[in-house]
């Protein structure tokens, strides 16, 4: 055995960090994430794959041209940017005069404003969009079911969790829907389209149409993975309304206390707020309900912290304390011990 | 005769093939419009680069899956603000470190999967089953005498040297100028070899 370390000049042989499998796996886990734009997926996508230098140049010259002639990204009506990831939450005018109006608990998120296109994802929520006509702009709206491309029109989006609905007032929209049986459809003025996610069939032109179904409810899984994904986007603020809403509608779910523990967590360590963190810590740790063991792990310790980042120091000691008694083997406790919350 | 409704055949990019500069340029435009076959082809290609970068970062082999999944997700929402399309490997090195930064600050609990004590032994599992047994001793031996330095140096070392960044890629998923990272480098570099000098 050499007592020489590996040279600079041999890196070691590692092992690929992820198999095939595992590379499969997340990536049926990235095609089932919304895309952005879906409306500009390209028709020929295995020339594109393919690189040639022929298909690259025309691609090209097809985004970039209509670019340089593009009008200028849209602004606040005031002057402020907005820019991808701008969320509205309010009633919105813009530049050119269109105008976003969201209604309560809507999630409406700028997603592109450049290059003659501003496209917009409402995920939830109803929202009324009034898009000046007469411009060189492209409106697009994306939801889980369906991509609304805008022709200068009035018209409103109402997305839940499994259907959506688009009404228009005025002009006139161009809806897709997605799915193994997408359509597409020119909605005209007091046209309706409802398209939920097992029901894609749409109406005969002049029915109204059907009354929206009340929205079930999500499963904690469902309201954790969309907290995720609006955490990532840098969206603490509405990850802490989604997981506070949730667990206000759902009292009784058996996964509750996962949810606030989750939503304790992003309190203490993404949005530094203990104050917040602790009455869902306490929740969970103090008994009030039915948890999994780790759950309840995890939060009485995080409780700890949070009373110690409030300055309730003695507290903070006795509840160390006693969750020594109760975790003698807890991974948790090097952490308690660094910051002097338990006897050494 | 029925009309056959599977879906046309298509070509799935292999891993770790990147695609060349000028399919790069092009990639990396369809993907930020989202072109799902762009995206997968930027995917095949990168996916086991990220692993790597995270796994010398000290993600656990458990949360790598998410890891991955999560700078993914991140990287094609926010494809339209890489600048420099040539620069997407180095792009893609920071967002998986800053990912892997996020997952520890919300879970402080995996932070315990990083100890240094469990390091030493995850290097030398992490080697391919083809490696001698005196290259498992050389990579063990030199993961406990990194474990002496401060861990950006060490890092920074790990990635450009043994995962074979380049200098441009490290610099950017340690997030510090190239002028910070070169000296990150000597300074382990310089280390080792003040090591070799005084071993017996």
């Amino acid at each position: 055995m050499t007592p020489h370390p590996p040279r600079p000049s041999a890196p070691p042989p590692f092992r690929p960090p992820l198999s095939d499998e595992q590379l499969d796996r997340v990536w049926e886990r990235l095609a089932d994430a919304p895309t952005s734009d879906s409306s500009l997926r390209s028709p020929w996508p295995t020339r594109l794959a393919l690189g040639s230098a022929l298909a690259a140049a025309l691609v090209l010259g097809v985004l970039l041209v209509p670019r340089m002639l593009a009008p200028p990204a849209l602004e606040l009506a005031e002057g402020a940017a907005l820019p991808p990831g701008a969320r509205v939450s309010t009633v919105t005018t813009l530049s050119d005069g269109s105008q976003l109006a969201p209604e309560q608990l809507a999630r409406v998120e700028v997603l592109r404003n450049a290059g003659g296109r501003f496209v917009a994802r409402q995920s939830d929520g109803r929202c009324r969009y009034s898009v000046t006509p007469g411009g060189r702009r492209t409106w697009v709206i994306e939801t889980p079911q369906a991509t609304v491309e805008v022709l200068g029109t009035v018209f409103s989006v109402d997305a839940r969790t499994t259907s959506v609905a688009i009404s228009v007032e005025r002009g006139r929209v161009r809806v897709r829907s997605r799915g193994a049986s997408s359509q597409e459809r020119l909605l005209e003025a007091g046209e309706s389209w409802r398209i939920a996610e097992t029901d894609e069939v749409p109406p005969a032109p002049g029915v109204p149409p059907a009354p929206l179904a009340a929205p079930p409810e999500l499963s904690a899984a469902q309201v954790l993975a969309r907290a995720e994904a609006t955490l990532v986007t840098g969206g603490t603020d509405e990850a802490a309304q989604q997981l506070e809403r949730w667990l206000e509608r759902a009292p009784r779910d058996s996964d509750w206390s996962v949810v606030a523990l989750r939503l304790g967590i992003l309190e203490l360590e993404t949005r530094k707020a203990p104050a917040q963190a602790l009455p869902w810590l306490e929740r969970v740790s103090l008994g009030e309900l039915e948890a999994p063991p780790s759950v309840l792990e995890d939060a009485s310790a995080l409780r700890v912290l949070a009373l110690e980042r409030m300055g309730r120091t003695p507290e903070a000691r006795r509840a160390a304390t006693a969750f020594e008694a109760r975790w003698p083997r807890s991974a948790w406790l090097t952490s308690l011990r660094d910051r002097g919350e338990t006897e050494r | 005769m029925a009309v056959s409704r599977r879906p046309p055949l298509r070509l799935v990019p292999e891993a770790d093939e990147v695609p060349t500069p000028t399919g790069l340029v092009t990639a990396v435009e369809r993907a930020a419009l989202g072109d799902p076959q762009a995206r997968e082809a930027l995917y095949r290609g990168l996916a086991r680069f990220v692993g790597q970068v995270l796994r010398a970062g000290g993600a656990h082999p458990s949360e790598l899956e998410d890891l991955v999944h999560d700078t993914f997700l991140e990287a094609f929402s926010s494809l339209e603000t890489l600048e420099r399309p040539e620069a997407l490997r180095a792009w893609m090195a920071r967002l998986a470190m800053r990912q892997l930064q996020r997952r520890r600050r919300w879970r402080p609990w995996l932070r315990l999967f990083g100890s240094r004590r469990e390091e030493a032994q995850a290097w030398e599992e992490l080697l391919d089953a083809s490696a001698s047994a005196e290259v498992v001793a050389e990579v063990s031996r030199a993961a406990r005498l990194l474990q002496q330095c401060a861990a950006e140096d060490s890092l920074a070392w790990r990635l450009h040297r043994w995962h074979e960044l380049t200098l441009e890629e490290t610099a950017s998923a340690c997030a510090v100028s190239l002028a910070t990272l070169k000296r990150r480098v000597a300074r382990i570099d310089a280390f080792l070899a003040r090591w070799r000098e005084d071993s017996p």
